[in-house]
């Protein structure tokens, strides 16, 4: 992986490089120190903001069921010699279109005994953050503490598509839309990531009671949310008082390097969370 | 003459009724039973003709009794996208309806009340068939993102809904927002599904040359056997041999037909039985309430007759007498 960047790197312009040269990310997560590193990530604006989620790939990382999902390489330390807890930990949150995982990195600490993926269709940016993760992890290990970002992944993947292929039926406890693409002509609209026959699977991957968060700078997609998701008869929308109480949603407001642009210039962020309705029993 | 689809009615006393599509038209064929002593034999007519009747291919056809209009009808998807409802014995159109992409497949509900189709992109609607003057297309009941639809069922409150991305959906029916199961593991697009008729199991074919078998209260994969190593394989399942534990299987561009038997208790649940050579290429079947199996093949207008129950009772004696 490190040696694909470093090379995408000489491959551009040493104009851009220098340019745009920016200091590792990693910085916010550590809190204190701001660690300047020698070797630099590829740019942002390098990396693609579109990507029709209706083309026809299959890429190969996806599994045709969930039992082939491979968590040995995604999540080493679970899944290793070393770990000899008998009860491996699930996969039970997912960041549908994780960008540059920042999410990610901000909710590995909060759920230490659950594992996090993230969902992204672009390849470059799956890169980015699986380079991104591996350091986060190096650094853990060096600082003694070798459990730390451990539990999050990132995995290429189309979910209009594949969703159900790689969680079972109530797998999740949440799931995070952040920042999606609003996909603003009314011919694009069947590629919003929300859409009334898209609900019934993230309703089957979520569990009962199950969170589904989502966030936009975009007033119209904010609308055609929370109108989507209100109008489904499995979802009930969470009230603010109750998300007051919810220390995702700081994470969900700023985490992420699409929410601090937002914050840069001064814009809004609608926030709308919902619930997924418990199971009735259905005897046929 | 190619046929392009082709949807049976059982009816009553034993005749049945073939709709074929070929092309544009639809043809309509009577099988009358006759039945001399101990012989059974089936008399042949062709009751109508419904020429030129889409303007372009049509891509399936799906026939009923309809109760509430007191006729049989036949409700007919074409890729000239329109849906068109027609009465069968006065070969009639009665209604024409506008899809905004092309229909792949077009089934009645269990309760004869509702017209289900699915088209190219992976949306599945609904027509009520009292008020399909009425209709117009709006939401789906469900989706599949950018699939096409390649097999649909509606029975027992429940609908199946297979597609080319190698997915099988299990909705509940009418609340079809709420999904019971996926069944997941083929590796290539879904053929066809076929249900036996306590509605448990479930027996997928594919492009990927195999048979799967599937537990439908948990979408968990109890059986697979490869068919057909080859790379092109599709696999057809033709039927379930009623109440038994029989089904038939097709491959495609291969004139035969094999038939297995479905044993949950076994560690190989699905085992071949025999392999019936044809001088035709099956791709759609029947099986009637005499136990006797229908094929249709897609290059001629052969039917060729098969006594199951002969076939069942001596593999019967033979397991009985190995035990």
């Amino acid at each position: 992986m490190a040696t694909n960047i470093q090379e995408d790197i000489k491959n551009n312009s040493i104009e851009d490089i220098k340019n745009n040269s920016i200091e590792d990310i990693n910085q916010d997560s550590d809190n204190s120190k701001q660690i300047q590193r020698k070797r630099k990530l590829k740019p942002f604006h390098k990396i693609t903001t579109h990507r029709n989620p209706l083309n026809d790939n299959r890429f190969p990382e996806i599994p045709f069921c969930p039992g082939e999902l491979d968590l040995v390489s995604r999540y080493p330390y679970y899944f290793g010699p070393n770990y000899t807890e008998p009860l491996k930990p699930k996969i039970e949150l997912a960041d549908i279109g994780c960008g540059f995982g920042g999410l990610l990195v901000g909710l590995s600490p909060l759920f230490p005994n659950k594992l996090i993926i993230g969902m992204e269709i672009r390849d470059k940016a799956v890169e980015y953050v699986q380079e991104r993760i591996q350091k986060l992890r190096e650094q853990g290990i060096n600082s003694g503490s070798p459990s730390q970002y451990q539990n999050i992944s990132v995995t290429r993947s189309n979910c209009m598509k594949y969703l159900p292929t790689y969680f079972v039926k109530g797998q999740l406890c949440k799931i995070f839309f952040l920042f999606p693409d609003p996909h603003f002509k009314r011919s694009n609209h069947r590629r919003r990531i929300i859409s009334t026959t898209l609900l019934a699977e993230y309703a089957y991957v979520l569990a009962d009671n199950g969170i589904i968060y989502t966030i936009t700078d975009v007033h119209d997609l904010h609308t055609w949310m929370v109108t989507h998701i209100s109008v489904h008869p499995l979802f009930e929308r969470v009230t603010d008082e109750e998300l007051e109480s919810d220390p995702v949603i700081p994470l969900v407001r700023n985490c992420t390097e699409e929410g601090k642009k937002v914050a840069k210039s001064n814009g809004s962020k609608f926030l709308a969370v919902f619930r997924r309705k418990p199971r009735i029993p259905y005897n046929y | 003459m190619f046929i392009n689809a082709v949807s049976f009615l059982k009816e009553e006393n034993g005749d049945i009724l073939f709709a074929f599509a070929i092309n544009k038209d639809i043809l309509f064929i009577k099988a009358q039973l006759i039945k001399k002593e101990e012989e059974k034999n089936y008399h042949f007519e062709v009751i109508g003709k419904m020429l030129e009747i889409h303007n372009d291919n049509i891509n399936s056809l799906t026939l009923s009794k309809s109760s509430i209009l007191q006729k049989i009808l036949i409700c007919s998807v074409s890729d000239d996208k329109t849906i068109k409802l027609s009465d069968v014995l006065t070969t009639t159109e009665l209604y024409s309806k506008k899809c905004f992409k092309r229909s792949s497949i077009v089934k009645f509900s269990q309760n004869q009340n509702e017209i289900i189709y699915a088209n190219k992109v992976g949306e599945v609607y609904k027509i009520e068939v009292e008020n399909f003057d009425k209709y117009e297309e709006q939401e789906p009941i469900i989706g599949h993102c950018a699939s096409m639809i390649t097999d649909l069922i509606q029975v027992s409150g429940l609908i199946f809904t297979s597609d080319s991305d190698e997915k099988i959906r299990i909705s509940r029916y009418p609340h079809t927002f709420e999904i019971e199961n996926f069944c997941l593991g083929h590796k290539q697009f879904v053929s066809k599904i076929i249900i036996d008729p306590k509605v448990e199991l479930l027996v997928s074919g594919s492009g990927d040359g195999s048979i799967k078998l599937w537990r439908i209260r948990t979408g968990e994969l109890l059986d697979s056997v490869k068919l057909d190593e080859s790379e092109t394989a599709v696999t057809i399942p033709i039927a379930w041999i009623n109440e038994s534990n029989y089904i038939a299987i097709a491959i495609e561009n291969k004139k035969e037909i094999l038939i297995f038997k479905v044993e949950i208790e076994a560690s190989r649940k699905l085992r071949e039985i025999e392999r019936i050579n044809l001088n035709f290429e099956p791709t759609d079947g029947i099986i009637t309430s005499e136990n006797d199996l229908w094929l249709i093949g897609s290059n001629k207008t052969l039917q060729q007759q098969l006594e199951e129950n002969q076939n069942q009772n001596q593999n019967q004696n033979q397991n009985q007498n190995q035990n």
